[in-house]
């Protein structure tokens, strides 16, 4: 227990000096702007200049200083901050994730440090960064705060529980069916795009004279050639990037391995598992094969560290056994409850209403500009109204034991596994469309990249959703 | 007719309080604010196309006619919907919140996910004597706008001690 005490007072030199420096270009532009004649020439501008804002930086830091307040006890560190704008926040030890120290050469040739307390945090702000305080006074709230997680280094040789390979023949149909190829087809043609513009006017000429001369057909036969060419390409590329693909289940954690050029090596700890997602890109699904990915928490803001590849292809009918054997902890649901009658209207309306207002433009633009063909713009309803039919058939939910689980489609089949205890908020929404059509949206937020992910499943009844609502209560 | 649409345009078995009345003045104040800035765009955006550039009338027109839209949303009835929609419970193991506008939201916080707890307040708000209650969880942040002060510190400390004896894992 302490009273509420404020920084070591250096912290006001510490940041008007380093705000002084950081504003150093800033105070120049005005120096120059400022008349020449005002302060004596661009010098004694500058001088002025910088002396302001010396002052004003170091006005600004003393208030910031003695409104930043700080208390610790038993486990509770509180903190009182802000000028205009009053923030407490108590952060309590259960939530403490970890806390470092560091200090730079001012700091240290004063004896401060920096204490920053991360919790498993919502945004970057969400934790307490106290930036001078002395070594010991650090050590002292560390000691207040500290839950000991110390292990012991020596541990037996393991054996996995289990462990899944990714050979032969499957490496080939995974990297196929990658839809990587998409990706380095479109920055082909972008290269290509770009190239275009210096390539000479004669040139061009000469050329479409002899296109015309060339039957379309030939035309043709480049671009699948170029098509394939990157196909295969971006196939080789996933064969090499994820060669001797591994994963293996320990007792407490994941290890995954692959790469021949560049190897990794990934350790995940079962408890930072937040969810499971089952992914059927496009050309998988038809072929009935996903890719497993794994949603770890206290990742970066990158996607590639918080989302964890735990199998690039399983079979469809194999997932529940690869689940049994790596991921015990999840299963796939047996039942599903689907999506109301009523909510396929919503998902016709939201799939083609951004395509009509497209063909609308369209259609308009072509009849002012006075070209024929413009009815054609009307065929991209097909795929439209298909997509629109297909996310509502594939929507469904579904709570068994303490698992949820949503499948939805935005192109790529998703499906997401959550236990209860991984969900940190449960949300129902509804605009007034969906509250007279008793429809709620439903979407779960887990832990995984620092501002918080969240999946959701559109249109769901709302008795339905009630009863996940219901199971998400503890009370 | 109206009454059946009223009845089911409401949410079922809302949360049970009801944020301080005095919000709604503050949002208020704040669509006044807002709807000055518009109106001066609005006029400014006529003034440029229609006067300036000689524009079409229309142009310039639709600008203020938009923004007379804008003025009675903000200043009428965004407060009153949010104000008819905000709604807040806290019971043993859970807080729930609602709110929304056209989109209603109702949001389910556990007690055990509970990171902390916050109340700030603006200028405009400590005038009214209202403080914002703000509480997160690893992944999520919620606000509950336009509390009294005394109940924003009250509600600040039961959820801080309800959080406190919560021993589930993350």
């Amino acid at each position: 227990m302490s009273e509420f005490q404020r920084q070591h007072p250096l912290l006001i030199l510490l940041d008007t000096g380093r705000g002084l420096i950081s504003n150093l270009s800033f105070a120049l532009i005005i120096a120059i702007s400022l008349p020449d004649d005002l302060f004596g020439g661009f010098v004694g501008n500058a001088i002025v200049a910088l002396l302001a804002m010396f002052g004003l930086s170091a006005l600004f830091n003393v208030l910031r200083w003695y409104f930043f307040l700080y208390r610790y006890e038993e486990g509770l560190v509180h903190i009182r901050q802000g000028v205009l704008f009053k923030r407490e926040r108590t952060i309590k030890r259960d939530r403490v994730q970890s806390m470092n120290t560091n200090a730079n050469v001012m700091q240290q040739a004063f004896g401060l440090v920096t204490l920053q307390i991360k919790t498993a945090g919502v945004s970057v702000d969400a934790e307490v960064n106290l930036r001078a305080v002395s070594k010991c006074e650090a050590e002292r709230i560390r000691s207040h705060l500290y839950s000991n997680g110390i292990r012991s280094e020596s541990e037996p040789m393991e054996v996995p529980r289990a462990s899944r390979f990714l050979q032969g023949r499957d490496i080939w149909l995974a990297a196929l069916t990658s839809g990587r190829f998409m990706v380095l087809f479109s920055v082909v043609a972008l290269i290509y795009a770009q190239v275009f513009e210096y390539i000479p006017q004669s040139y061009l000429d000469q050329a479409m004279e002899s296109l015309s001369t060339f039957s379309m057909m030939v035309v043709i036969l480049i671009a699948v050639g170029l098509f394939v060419l990157t196909w295969a390409l971006s196939a080789i590329v996933f064969v090499i990037q994820f060669a001797n693909f591994s994963v293996r289940r320990y007792e407490d954690r994941l290890e995954i391995n692959w790469g021949v050029l560049k190897k990794n090596h990934v350790i995940v700890k079962l408890h930072r598992v937040q969810a499971v997602v089952v992914q059927q890109g496009p050309l998988r699904q038809p072929l009935g094969l996903c890719t497993m990915l794994v949603e770890v928490a206290g990742g970066g803001a990158k996607e590639k560290e918080r989302i964890t590849l735990l199998h690039p292809l399983v079979r469809r009918n194999e997932v529940d056994g690869f689940l049994k054997g790596i991921l015990p902890e999840y299963h796939l649901p047996l039942a599903a409850v689907v999506l109301p009658k009523r909510a396929l209207r919503r998902y016709l309306f939201r799939s083609t209403v951004p395509v009509a207002v497209l063909i609308g433009i369209v259609i308009t633009a072509f009849h002012l500009g006075g070209l024929p063909y413009a009815w054609v713009s009307l065929l991209l309803l097909v795929p439209a109204i298909s997509l629109g039919i297909s996310r509502y058939r594939n929507g469904s939910l579904s709570v068994e034991g303490d698992q949820l689980s949503l499948r939805f489609r935005s192109v790529s089949l998703v499906q997401v596994l959550i236990t209860r205890s991984h969900i940190q908020s449960l949300s129902l929404m509804a605009n007034p469309f969906q509250r007279i059509g008793r429809l709620r949206t439903v979407r779960a937020s887990l832990l995984s990249s620092p501002a918080g992910k969240s999946y959701s499943l559109k249109d769901l009844g709302a008795e339905d959703a009630k009863t996940v609502r219901d199971w998400y209560s503890r009370d | 007719m109206l009454e059946d649409l009223r009845q089911k345009l409401r949410m079922d078995n809302e949360p049970k309080e009801s944020i301080d009345p005095r919000a709604r003045k503050v949002w208020m104040i704040g669509g006044v604010l807002g709807s000055i800035i518009v109106m001066a765009i609005a006029i400014g955006f006529y003034a440029f196309v229609t006067i300036i550039n000689d524009g079409p009338d229309w142009v310039g027109w639709s600008a203020i006619a938009l923004g007379l839209v804008y003025v009675p949303w903000s200043v009428y009835f965004s407060p009153w919907l949010r104000m008819r929609f905000w709604r807040y419970e806290l019971r043993e193991n859970e807080m729930e919140i609602q709110h929304g506008i056209f989109v209603i939201k109702r949001h389910l916080i556990p007690m055990v996910r509970v990171q902390y707890v916050d109340t700030e307040h603006g200028p405009l708000m400590r005038y009214f004597g209202l403080t914002t209650l703000s509480i997160s969880t690893a992944a999520t942040k919620f606000a509950i706008p336009a509390l009294p002060k005394q109940r924003a510190e009250e509600l600040r400390g039961e959820i801080a001690t309800l959080a406190r004896v919560s021993e589930e894992d993350v």
